[in-house]
């Protein structure tokens, strides 16, 4: 099996060789190793789901930054914890990879970018998500760089070399080859891009909202007269049309409330109302459009007196 | 040659055509078509900068009401513009705080009403959004300040880009029970931007 000339090639160009053969090996071998991570990788996808995600954006800084390679492998909802970075298909169907920071009941995710003021505006539900096992800094750029146009030719001269180192010299090599790249062919990993998305929120604050409170009307006046009494009370000072309600404590008598403006009366007749007893008259402010909102009562009272013929006012509050 | 140098060197390729075919475009594209393949990808950074009313946070008094009373209402137009480098969409949250939220809360008193391209008219407590397309239409607010109001994101605005004015209209409910007098709360909102791919 010796080649007679070989020796004479060997003398003639042995430096050029040495250094080719050196290329040769660290072709191979770097070859090697990325080609096993790659059908491991294709394996593992197949088998555990495991991911390769490439980072398009950076609002996981500084942990992951925009062009790192992540794997992810899925893990039940229920088993993570806060602080484990997950990635996640948003609404939108856009995958998201954020730290959980916290988890609710039912395990929906709140997430947050690391490199974000606050965390995403909306929990994420889902039973099972991608979590990061490890990141590969600036993996991503390398293998966008390595699937674009030049990495295209470069892969291209590269397997045309494999192809010159495989050329056919031994039968069973080929169906190997084949059977190899079918492998490959069928399961190889395709890093899928990933948004670590921004967000921003701006806060809209000091909207101070303070209920009224529907003032008490002042009683002013309190005049006795045969067979009545008169109650007067000021109107309360405040932007709103308010009506006013004089009711009789006691009896739930409603008495007409008269006037306009700034000074308003009730009359209460007395004279048909029995002996020497004390009656209350109450006024309160009411809000027309709605008539459950009333003031404080503002309370007179007033005694009665021989059959109602003589009646006196008492103390007003 | 010898027999033994030359196969060491063919498993190895054998092995390192999983790197070629790994990332050849036509192979994943191919085999994994579900997925978004890397090719092309251009990787770039930008700035994600949403801001209201030209500010990354904004104080206003002019949806305040000071003694209100049921059917009280108050409005304001706020504008929403992408300052940063990257397209953006954002949800709106927000709600009561102070002392009296639960009270306004339980009592589903005060409503929060949004929308898009709408002005503001009256004055006051009297003031509301008129005309535009309604985001949220008469939401109570709850007692927690993170509640989602406009939860489908609005947008995308493009980078530099001025979004519809927002109306902002709050309303004390008619039917506020007569227990809420002299009661006060805050409201809080937040509108979150989020980074468009």
């Amino acid at each position: 099996m010796t080649d007679p000339r070989r020796g004479q090639d060997g003398a003639r160009h042995g430096v050029l060789d040495g250094t080719l053969a050196v290329l040769r090996e660290v072709a191979l071998t770097a070859g090697a190793v990325a080609g096993v991570a790659c059908l491991a990788l294709a394996l593992l996808a197949t088998t555990a789901g495991v991911r390769a995600l490439t980072f398009t954006s950076g609002s996981m800084a500084p942990t992951i930054r925009t062009g790192d390679l992540a794997i992810t492998r899925p893990v039940a909802a229920d088993r993570l914890a806060v602080g484990d970075v997950v990635s996640v298909i948003d609404p939108r169907g856009v995958r998201i990879t954020h730290r959980v920071v916290g988890i609710e009941l039912d395990h929906r995710l709140w997430l947050k970018g690391d490199a974000n003021a606050a965390a995403d505006a909306l929990p994420y539900a889902a039973d099972r998500v991608d979590r990061v096992v490890f990141a590969v800094p600036a993996g991503g750029r390398v293998l966008a760089r390595l699937t674009g146009p030049t990495g295209t030719l470069l892969l291209g001269a590269y397997l045309a070399f494999l192809l010159w180192v495989l050329r056919p010299r031994a039968r069973r090599a080929g169906p190997v080859a084949l059977l190899v790249v079918g492998l490959a062919l069928g399961g190889a990993p395709s890093p899928e891009r990933t948004l670590a998305a921004w967000t921003d929120p701006v806060r809209l604050d000091s909207t101070t909202l303070a209920a009224s409170t529907v003032p008490k009307p002042e009683i002013t006046g309190c005049t006795g007269a045969v067979g009545s009494v008169t109650v007067t009370w000021s109107a309360v000072a405040s932007p709103y049309p308010f009506t006013y309600r004089a009711v009789v404590t006691e009896t739930g008598q409603v008495l007409t409330v008269t006037g306009t403006g700034g000074t308003r009366s009730a009359r209460y007749p007395t004279a048909q109302l029995g002996i020497n007893t004390t009656h209350t008259v109450a006024i309160t402010a009411v809000l027309p459009t709605t008539p459950s909102w009333v003031s404080a009562p503002a309370n007179q009272t007033v005694r009665i007196g021989l059959l109602g013929l003589a009646p006196a006012c008492g103390a007003a509050g | 040659m010898t027999a033994g140098r030359r196969p060491r060197g063919r498993v190895r390729a054998v092995l390192a055509l999983g790197l070629v075919v790994g990332l050849s475009p036509v192979g994943t594209a191919a085999s994994w078509t579900d997925n978004v393949a890397v090719t092309g990808t251009t990787l770039r950074s930008g700035t994600l900068d949403l801001q209201v009313n030209d500010a990354n946070a904004v104080t206003t008094a002019t949806l305040s009401m000071a003694d209100m009373v049921p059917g009280a209402t108050s409005a304001e137009v706020f504008r929403v513009r992408n300052a940063g480098t990257a397209a953006l969409t954002y949800t709106i949250t927000g709600g009561l705080g102070g002392a009296d939220a639960a009270a306004f809360a339980s009592a589903g008193a005060l409503r929060l009403s949004v929308s898009a391209g709408a002005t503001r008219s009256g004055t006051g407590n009297a003031a509301t959004c008129t005309g535009g397309t309604a985001l949220l239409s008469d939401q109570a607010l709850t007692a927690a300040t993170g509640a989602t109001l406009v939860g489908t994101a609005q947008g995308p605005l493009a980078a530099g880009a001025q979004g519809a004015p927002l109306c902002f209209q709050i309303a004390f409910s008619a039917g506020a029970p007569t227990s809420l007098q002299g009661r006060t709360a805050t409201a809080t909102f937040t509108v979150n931007g989020t980074s468009t791919p």
